[in-house]
């Protein structure tokens, strides 16, 4: 694999929570990633796939310093990202950009597409004059806004959600950054406006070589758009691989859960049902030390998978599993439930 | 539920359909004029058959579940066309007389479900208070009894009965709200984006359990959806929807099996699956209409591959594909 630009070394992060006003949720600490490693290859678009709360949008969060991990490091190109003062912290914040879920939010109301264009390179000082102008013209071209000059002065009311978040992204790409985290892009938008943001992001790599973190809840999005893809679940990673052979051979349990949930669309027979899922949850037994997913597998061993957490471990060519049975072994504990 | 078969004498005869709309034209006076949401749609719905509106936002299907509930805000109109359920045109109902049709013979699932639930009153309460609304008759007692089945049916834990919504999950929540909906044994339930806030698994969960209700149960449905996957999952029949027009409408199997509309086509073609090769999505260019003067022609035409030039000048007729299959575009007939 060629030098990752990206770097994830056993990174945690716990938030701690208020209790709810009416006692619903108590007081305590919500672990949102636990010992994360990662690397992310140049020109590579790495899919992060979980549900709500597997701590997806935590990981991008940490790679823009919006947020800083409790222990390990993230570094960009072997520099080490916390720590980062002044000049050189101003540069990183040039390599390194985001793109939002909600276009509806993350475009300032006041701000015409040119001045919500245009603002990063007055912030990083680049170009200068009539190059501005051209820059940002440019770029919103690329986006797929055509004429760049029939858009460049209008507001984001007047835009559709889907021509919003090609703003956004036009935003975060013109100072070409190196590095680029989507927080589910289209999550917001219909699917024919999603189709076309799929096309800019790969587009995007394309003409600038960047590598972008794509941040999803879609097994299908993720195919399309992602190399690898990493599989999250309460903030551990699950499995890791390439796109295909993780949706198309999938081995952690927990996987084939997410696979077995999606509506199949009239295509069912060519994707095997796996059954990993157990209708009930079972007791996790006392303090939960072993995997997360052991109180919902079907597969579990009931003392080993509860009692001692399973690493990420090689699995076949470019591929890591988080499982002690991984693919169709069976743990022993097979069964109904609790 | 104990009175399933009490209810049983209110429904039409088997062979009659439940709910005919025709030719349907809904709107709201806008500041910028009357905004024609739904325009002119019509379909049928059998009982016990469900039946799937797909489309974009702002294609109208929302409206539609709204007129059929008589919920319609006060700047909505229904400008034309008849809603026979049962026989009667809803249309023509009063408020009073349509707040007896409403939860009792049709109920709806909202979208966002999860804020639909009273914060401050326990969650058997609200359901009993729905009951006993619509069934005065009852007593107190009956009525928990009634809850105490439903939280069986839609599979809610017993012991959470007395909870508040907020000790609720998000899938538990939506569990409930499906529960409220059967409360009153409808006959018809609109479930407009019933999974859209839910997690996969919880989704998948939820769309099983509601296809076995209605199976069980011999509700109809009418599932609203922007999601194609969704509604194959779950319906008999597909209605595809595009600027406040129905534009093909068939069978699950004739509609995703052999799209005949350009625009059904497009929607399929933008759509990223888990199956089969990975081929290139293909985004359907420009946007959708304005609905306040919307064009003469076809509403399609500006995006459509096939337009020609004519499209854009006549009003496209329904053509009849197989006799429970029919597209609204002439140029569409070949395969």
């Amino acid at each position: 694999m060629p030098e990752p630009i990206l770097k994830l070394e056993e990174i945690s992060k716990t938030y701690r929570t208020k209790a709810s006003l009416f006692g619903g949720r108590k007081a305590g600490l919500v672990k949102a990633l636990q010992s994360v490693s990662l690397d992310v290859p140049k020109g590579e678009i790495f899919g992060l796939v979980g549900e709500s709360g597997s701590g997806k949008t935590t990981a991008g969060r940490l790679v823009v310093k919006l947020e800083s991990p409790d222990s390990g490091r993230v570094l960009l190109s072997g520099e080490p990202v916390y720590g980062l003062r002044g000049r050189r912290l101003k540069a990183y914040r040039r390599r390194v950009q985001m793109i939002f879920q909600d276009p509806y939010q993350s475009l300032n109301p006041q701000l015409s597409i040119y001045e919500s264009v245009v603002e990063p390179l007055t912030i990083h000082r680049l170009a200068a004059g009539g190059e501005r102008m051209e820059r940002v013209l440019s770029m919103i071209q690329t986006v797929g806004l055509s004429p760049p000059e029939a858009f460049v002065h209008r507001y984001p009311h007047q835009l559709s959600g889907g021509q919003r978040q090609r703003v956004a992204i036009a935003r975060a790409m013109v100072l070409e950054p190196d590095f680029v985290v989507a927080d589910e892009p289209t999550s917001m938008l219909d699917a024919s406006y999603s189709a076309k943001i799929f096309n800019i992001v790969l587009d995007m790599r394309r003409r600038f070589g960047v590598t972008i973190l794509f941040i999803t809840h879609s097994l299908a999005a993720a195919r399309y758009l992602c190399d690898r893809i990493a599989v999250i679940y309460r903030g551990h990673l699950m499995e890791v691989g390439p796109a295909e052979e993780v949706i198309h051979r999938p081995l952690h349990p927990y996987t084939r859960a997410l696979i077995d949930a999606l509506p199949k669309f009239g295509v069912a027979g060519e994707i095997p049902r796996y059954d990993t899922l157990l209708e009930t949850e079972r007791d996790p037994g006392g303090e939960s030390v072993g995997c997360p997913f052991f109180v919902r597998c079907r597969k579990a061993h009931r003392t080993r998978c509860s009692r001692s957490l399973p690493g990420l471990e090689p699995a076949g060519p470019a591929r890591f599993v988080a499982c002690f049975y991984p693919g169709d072994e069976g743990g022993g504990a097979v069964g109904k439930g609790p | 539920m104990n009175d399933r078969t009490a209810g049983e004498d209110k429904r039409a005869p088997q062979t009659e359909e439940l709910l005919q709309v025709e030719g349907l034209t809904v709107g709201y006076r806008t500041k910028r004029g009357f905004m024609r949401a739904v325009d002119g749609i019509s379909f049928s719905l059998r009982k016990g058959r469900s039946l799937g509106l797909v489309g974009e936002s702002g294609c109208g299907k929302t409206t539609v579940g709204m007129t059929l509930m008589g919920l319609l805000p006060p700047n909505g109109e229904i400008r034309s066309g008849r809603i026979l359920f049962k026989g009667a045109d809803l249309v023509q109902k009063t408020e009073e007389e349509m707040r007896r049709v409403r939860w009792r013979e049709i109920a709806m699932i909202f979208q966002a479900a999860m804020n639909a639930l009273n914060p401050v009153q326990r969650v058997e309460k609200q359901i009993a208070e729905a009951i006993l609304t619509h069934a005065p008759e009852l007593s107190e007692e009956e009525a928990l009894r009634q809850v105490e089945g439903l939280f069986q049916m839609v599979n809610l834990p017993h012991d959470r009965m007395h909870d508040y919504p907020h000790q609720y999950s998000g899938g538990m929540k939506q569990r409930a709200i499906i529960a409220m909906a059967l409360a009153c044994n409808p006959d018809l339930i609109i479930a407009d984006e019933p999974t859209t806030a839910l997690d996969v698994i919880v989704q998948h969960q939820i769309l099983e359990e509601t296809k076995a209700l209605q199976r069980d149960l011999d509700i109809s449905i009418i599932f609203i959806s922007h999601d194609i996957s969704i509604v194959a999952d779950v319906s008999h029949d597909i209605g595809v929807m595009y600027a406040g027009q129905l534009v093909e409408y068939g069978s699950r199997e004739e509609v995703f099996g052999d799209p005949r509309h350009y625009y059904t086509r497009a929607l399929l073609a933008s759509y990223p699956t888990l199956a089969g090769e990975k081929k290139d999505l293909v985004p359907i260019p420009g946007e959708t209409p304005s609905l306040v003067n919307p064009p003469s022609g076809c509403r399609f035409c500006d995006r459509c591959d096939a337009a020609a030039e004519t499209c854009s000048l006549e009003r496209p007729d329904w053509m009849e594909v197989s006799p429970t299959h029919r597209v609204l575009c002439a140029r569409c007939l070949s395969p």
